[in-house]
């Protein structure tokens, strides 16, 4: 009996010893979160070509230029109207502003019967910081034609681009 | 007489236990502990899909995709905790793909990576280490636009 007792004891005091290594864990799990954001893709479509109207033909070069209100003001030709801007809508996330990039000076000319005419000094309505106030928005471009002087008399056209990027 | 002897015994064993206890020191066990989140960025849908890598190092490598906007990212960081004085080695679980949602489709992470891959230490006198897991992001062409997320266990085991 007096075994038994020391016995009962013995496993009392084992498992005194054992029982917190028991608790210790040999392994852990915890998570973490992975995350992406994607943002819709802006999208831009051409809703106007840039007119510089009717221009009449003249002994001296001048320039006719159209601003994004698509008014045009004249340098030594005399214009007869017919002018106006560019004009470009944009879809995009609504949460996002965009840029506009335009043509460089000298990359842009328009081909007639004549010799070409390079129309160069773009201009955007909005540049940079353009809002897409529920998704969408639109802008004008204007430029400057430059007429030669004795410009072959005729129709003159050209392509530009634009492009438009989320900053 | 029976009962006082049992009471001085079991005093003993008590006695005996208290500095076994105190001889065992701390028991030998492992934790992890998520610190931060594995952030891919934000992204243009792009017209043909595209991937973004996190390595596990929090360097990000894009194929076919634009970063737009407030564009944080990095790889997930956990701290791992050996307590005890054995061996400090442990064995790191990761998904082999997580699946993100959002709220109209659906990503797919694979090629996930830890660092330290594989196994780690928890070095003394600290017994603290970092785990870091990256991944690369598969986004579908014309991916729907929105938040995705997910959550992805990471699991270490002592070795022995």
């Amino acid at each position: 009996m007096k075994n038994f007792k020391a016995l009962v004891i013995t496993a009392a005091a084992m498992a005194f010893v054992i029982a917190p290594a028991a608790l210790a864990q040999s392994s852990s799990t915890d998570s973490a979160t992975a995350n992406a954001t994607i943002i819709a893709a802006i999208q831009l479509s051409n809703a106007a070509s840039l007119e510089f109207g009717d221009i009449v033909q003249d002994t001296v070069a001048g320039t006719v230029t159209v601003d994004t209100a698509g008014a045009a003001t004249t340098s030594g030709l005399t214009h007869l109207g017919g002018e106006s801007a560019a004009e470009f809508d944009v879809t995009g996330d609504s949460s996002k502003t965009f840029a506009v990039t335009l043509p460089s000076d000298g990359s842009v000319s328009l081909a007639g019967p004549g010799p070409a005419m390079g129309v160069n000094s773009f201009s955007s309505s909005c540049s940079s910081g353009c809002a897409l106030t529920g998704g969408s928005a639109s802008f004008t471009v204007g430029a400057t034609l430059s007429v030669a002087a004795n410009q072959t008399a005729g129709s003159y056209t050209g392509t530009f681009d634009v492009t438009v990027a989320y900053e | 007489m029976r009962n006082l002897t049992l009471t001085l015994l079991i005093a003993a064993a008590v006695a005996v236990a208290g500095p076994l206890w105190a001889q065992t020191s701390e028991p030998q066990g492992i934790e992890i502990r998520n610190l931060t989140s594995l952030s891919f960025g934000s992204f243009v849908s792009p017209a043909a899909g595209g991937q973004v890598t996190v390595g596990p190092d929090g360097s990000r490598m894009l194929s076919g995709v634009v970063p737009v906007g407030s564009d944080a990212f990095g790889a997930a960081s956990f701290e791992v905790r050996v307590r005890g004085t054995g061996n400090p080695n442990y064995v790191i679980t990761i998904p082999t793909s997580i699946t993100l949602t959002g709220p109209s489709g659906s990503m797919t992470i694979d090629d996930v990576q830890s660092l330290p891959s594989g196994t780690g230490k928890a070095n003394p006198p600290a017994r603290l280490d970092t785990l870091t897991v990256g991944g690369t992001l598969n986004i579908n062409a014309l991916q729907p636009s929105g938040a995705y997320s997910a959550t992805f266990p990471v699991t270490v085991h002592l070795v022995n």
